[in-house]
C-alpha cells in the first residue's frame, strides 16, 4: 500500500508518502512535499490544485490519504484555509481519505516511535510523515 | 462549401461507406500518415472526426485501443474503430472545435492565464497516461498533436505511444519531430521515459508563453554550420544533408541552446519562466514526472497577472480592479488605464518609456506586479 500523509497548514498541504509496513517502509517521491492553494482562490486556482494533487496520486499510485482531523472549536481550531483545502481534497481525491486525530498520532509515537526512522527533520513534514505512518500496517 | 465525395481518396470513400450516419464537412490530408474527416454524426448528434491511417499489413494497430483505455477529460475520446482494408484502418473520435494547438496559437493571442491553464491541462492529461497502471509515454508531444476544444486542451495522436518497460523504466526513443526530441532520445543508447514527456511539455509551455521556435530546421544553424552544410551539399546526397542538420539540432538540444528564452514576452513573470525552464534542462536536473512540474506551476500561480497581447498593445486585465494597456504612441510607450470592464481607457502619465521592457518595469513598480 502507498499511503500519503497530509498535514494541512494555512493554505498549504504538506505531503509525505510512504510505502511498505511500519517495520520497514520507504519514502515515495520525497522531492514533492508541498502543494498550495492561493488565499481567496478562484475556480481556476482550485482546478490547478486539483490537477496537481490528482497527478501526484496517479504518478505514485497512492492508495490512501491520511489527513489530520481538524479541531472545529477551541484554541486550536483550524482556520478557513485548511477548511477549504480539506473540502477540496474530499471532493477530488482519487484515493480513499481517512482522518486521524492528533491524539492517535501521539499514542502511536509512544508505542512505535522507534520505527519512525525516515521521519523528516522539519516540523510540518514530520507531522505529515506521522499521519502517513498511521496508515501503514 | 460541400465536399465532392468522389474526389476523396478511395480509403476515405470506403470509410464513409461504413458510416452512413456521418455527414462530412471537412477533409484534411495534411497529416503525415493518413487523413482526417470532420463532420456531424446524426445519431450521436455531435461533431466527430474520423482519422484514417495506414499501417503494415495485418498489423494489430494499437492507437484506438490505447485511447479507449484512457479516460481523462484532457485525452481524446474514441467512439468507434474499424478496418478499411489490411493496411488501413480508421477510428472515430471527438472533434475539437478550435483545431490543433499550432493553428489555435496562430489564430488567437493567448492570454497568460489561458496559456498557463492549457499547460496544466496537458500535464494533467499526461498524468493519466503515466500512472502506474498504464505506464504509457506519448513520445510525440508537439502543438500539432494537441487539440483545443472550447479552450480545453486535449492530447491526441497516439501513434507513437509506447509502454515503459517495468525492468528498465524506459521505452525506445522516438525519431519523430527532432525539435521536440529530448537530449536522452539522441544517440546509440537513446531512450524515452516519463521525464522525456515532461521535456516535450516544457517546450510546449515555452511556446504557450510566447517563446519562438521555428519549424525551419536551417534557421537553428549557426553561420559556421551553414557554411559546413554548403560543403556537405556539394559532396553528399539528401541523407548526408539531413544527417548533418540533425546532428546540429542534437548539439543544440543537448547544450540547452535550442530555445531562445529572451523571445518570451516581457510580461511573463520570471517565476513562471523558471518553472518551465526546469522542464527542459538535461534529464538529471529535470522534473522526474508531471506531478512535480504541476506542483511547481501551482506554486507560481498565486497572483499571476492576466496579460494578453492584442492589436492595440499589451493589456493587463483586472489587476486590483483595474485594466492597464501598454501601447506605442509615436516614439513612446504609454500607459492607459480604466476600471475593470469600464468602456474607455484614459491615459495615465505615470508611465512613459522608449520600449516595452522599461514601461513594464515602471508599471511593475507602480502597481506591484510579480
Amino acid at each position: 500500500m502507498v499511503i500519503s500523509g497530509i498535514f494541512l497548514k494555512a493554505n498549504e498541504v504538506r505531503l509525505v508518502t510512504l510505502t511498505g509496513s511500519r517495520d520497514t517502509h520507504t519514502l515515495v517521491a520525497p522531492k514533492f512535499n508541498k502543494l498550495s492553494l492561493p488565499k481567496n482562490p478562484t475556480q481556476d486556482d482550485v482546478d490547478i490544485f486539483s490537477q496537481a494533487f490528482k497527478a501526484y496520486c496517479a504518478d505514485n499510485s497512492v492508495d490512501k490519504v491520511i489527513i489530520n482531523r481538524r479541531a472545529t472549536a477551541g484554541q486550536g481550531a483550524g482556520g478557513a484555509g485548511t477548511f477549504l483545502i480539506e473540502g477540496v481534497l474530499l471532493a477530488i481525491s482519487p484515493a480513499q481519505i481517512e482522518f486521524v486525530h492528533p491524539a492517535t498520532v501521539r499514542a502511536t509515537e509512544k508505542r512505535e516511535g522507534g520505527k519512525k526512522i525516515h521521519k523528516p527533520k522539519t516540523v510540518d513534514l514530520g507531522k505529515a510523515y506521522d499521519f502517513g505512518f498511521e496508515g501503514l500496517i | 462549401m460541400a465536399i465532392d465525395i468522389e474526389s476523396l481518396p478511395s480509403e476515405a470513400k470506403k470509410a464513409l461507406q461504413q458510416f452512413n450516419e456521418f455527414q462530412l464537412a471537412e477533409f484534411n490530408d495534411s497529416g503525415a500518415n493518413g487523413y482526417v474527416m470532420i463532420g456531424r454524426h446524426d445519431l450521436l448528434r455531435k461533431d466527430v472526426a474520423i482519422k484514417i491511417y495506414f499501417h503494415e499489413e495485418n498489423e494489430v494497430d494499437q492507437e484506438p485501443a490505447i485511447i479507449a483505455t484512457l479516460n481523462h477529460e484532457n485525452i481524446l475520446k474514441v467512439f468507434d474503430a474499424r478496418k478499411v482494408d489490411e493496411c488501413c484502418s480508421f477510428y472515430m473520435m471527438q472533434a475539437a472545435n478550435n483545431g490543433d494547438l499550432f493553428s489555435f496559437q496562430k489564430r488567437y493571442h493567448l492570454s497568460l492565464d489561458l496559456s498557463y491553464k492549457l499547460l496544466c491541462q496537458l500535464l494533467s492529461g499526461l498524468s493519466a497516461m503515466h500512472c502506474q497502471e498504464k505506464k504509457l509515454v506519448h513520445r510525440d508531444l508537439k502543438p500539432e498533436n494537441l487539440l483545443v476544444h472550447d479552450d480545453k486542451l486535449v492530447i491526441a495522436d497516439f501513434g507513437s505511444v509506447r509502454k515503459i518497460d517495468d525492468a528498465t523504466g524506459k521505452a525506445p526513443a522516438s525519431k519523430h519531430s527532432i525539435l521536440y526530441r529530448p537530449p536522452e532520445a539522441f544517440g546509440d543508447n537513446a531512450f524515452f521515459d516519463f521525464s522525456s514527456d515532461v521535456y516535450q511539455s516544457g517546450i510546449i509551455g515555452y511556446l504557450l508563453f510566447g517563446g519562438s521556435l521555428s519549424n525551419d530546421l536551417l534557421s537553428h544553424l549557426s553561420k559556421r554550420e551553414l557554411k559546413e552544410l554548403d560543403r556537405v551539399k556539394k559532396t553528399g546526397g539528401d541523407y548526408e544533408i539531413s544527417k548533418y542538420v540533425d546532428s546540429c539540432i542534437e548539439k543544440k538540444a543537448k547544450s540547452g541552446k535550442l530555445l531562445d528564452w529572451s523571445s518570451i514576452p516581457f510580461y511573463v513573470p520570471k517565476k513562471v519562466i523558471k518553472a518551465v525552464k526546469k522542464a527542459v534542462v538535461n534529464r538529471d536536473k529535470r522534473y522526474t514526472n508531471v506531478s512535480e512540474f504541476l506542483s511547481e506551476l501551482a506554486k507560481v500561480r498565486a497572483g499571476l497577472p492576466d496579460w494578453i497581447a492584442n492589436k492595440d498593445g499589451y493589456q493587463l486585465r483586472d489587476w486590483k480592479g483595474n485594466d492597464y494597456l501598454l501601447l506605442e504612441s509615436g516614439e513612446q510607450i504609454i500607459l492607459k488605464k480604466r476600471r475593470h470592464k469600464a468602456n474607455q481607457f484614459r491615459v495615465d502619465n505615470s508611465v512613459k518609456a522608449q520600449d516595452f521592457d522599461t514601461a513594464h518595469l515602471q508599471l511593475k513598480r507602480k502597481v506591484g506586479l510579480p
